[in-house]
């Protein structure tokens, strides 16, 4: 029994901590921040209010999808779990993320503009801009989730390895425990615009605290990575 | 750097949208957005050529006047990602 709680806690603690840093990216953050600019410059606010649903929902459903094709992946590539192998790269990665969020993720010190190239983020801001209907703001969701990707995609890998190792009656409720955690910031974001804030209050915050979020993301891939060294790769 | 087609409409309206994004009253974007409106467009007259972020500035700075979030909106254009 002892066992059994250890190894769950481990992968529970992978995914939790690994959708903590998947959560403190930015860039899913800032292009609803866009949305929401362009939106209620234009829309009433009921309007404003289902576009930025379904951008959330846009953005949480392509990370499950792909969380649960890294796992598909990894269960009939690699006998249902990664090696120690595939293991020590996937943290080699993290540290190497860890150290270009702290010097690259933002492009200037007095904006919150991100490693992006600008035709992305041109590309990104025009959508969003030009976000009319439900369909274009769920895919502007799931367009800034794939964006994202260069940051997000080993964070996905190593929790969906951590799902797969758990119990099959536990895996929905972590895998699905993921995805939320991972959007937190949008419904918080939401949660705030609704409640009076307005767009300049959340971007002069963002400008504000964006080198504690910066410090924060990195320390988060490294935590992540001495983790599974700890518990994945030397433990076992 | 680009050269800014300067429309007295589209910088009217311009600030009305961006002042309505911060549910500034009606009335009070329309005051604001008449009075910038002018003093960009009398400041363009001295210029021959006026870049994006020529316009972007002053701008910035004749809403500061009025009405600093307004402003900051501008200020932060193509600054967010």
């Amino acid at each position: 029994m002892d066992g059994f709680i250890s190894v769950n806690y481990v992968q529970i603690c992978t995914i939790f901590l690994a959708a903590v840093v998947h959560a403190s990216l930015q860039l899913g953050l800032g292009t609803l921040l866009l949305l929401y600019h362009a939106s209620l410059g234009k829309h009433i606010r009921k309007k404003t209010k289902i576009l930025v649903t379904n951008y959330i929902f846009g953005a949480g459903f392509l990370i499950a999808l792909i969380v649960s094709a890294f796992a598909f992946l990894i269960s009939t590539t690699n006998r249902g779990s990664l090696s120690p192998e595939m293991l020590g790269i996937a943290v080699s990665i993290m540290l190497v993320l860890a150290i270009i969020i702290w010097f690259f993720y933002y492009k200037t010190r007095r904006s919150t503009e991100l490693w992006l190239p600008k035709a992305v983020s041109r590309y990104i801001t025009n959508r969003a801009k030009l976000t009319e209907s439900n369909t274009e703001s769920f895919a502007l969701g799931m367009l800034t989730a794939l964006a994202e990707m260069p940051f997000s995609a080993i964070l996905m890998v190593v929790a969906g390895n951590a799902i797969l190792a758990l119990p099959e009656v536990i895996r929905i409720v972590a895998f699905l425990a993921y995805v939320v955690i991972a959007i937190l910031p949008l419904f918080v974001l939401r949660f705030f615009i609704r409640h009076g804030r307005t767009v300049v209050d959340v971007q002069k915050w963002r400008v504000k605290n964006k080198n504690f979020l910066k410090i924060m993301s990195g320390i988060g891939f490294m935590t992540l990575a001495i983790f599974i060294i700890a518990f994945r790769l030397i433990g076992e | 750097m680009s050269v800014a087609k300067l429309s007295k409409k589209k910088i009217h309206e311009d600030i009305k949208r961006e002042a309505k994004v911060l549910g500034i009253h009606p009335g009070t974007a329309e005051i604001i957005a008449d009075k910038v409106t002018e003093k960009i467009m009398n400041w363009s007259k001295k210029r021959s050529m006026i870049t994006e972020d020529d316009l972007n500035e002053r701008l910035v700075k004749e809403l500061e006047k009025y009405n600093k979030d307004l402003a900051y909106l501008f200020e932060s254009k193509g600054k967010v990602i």
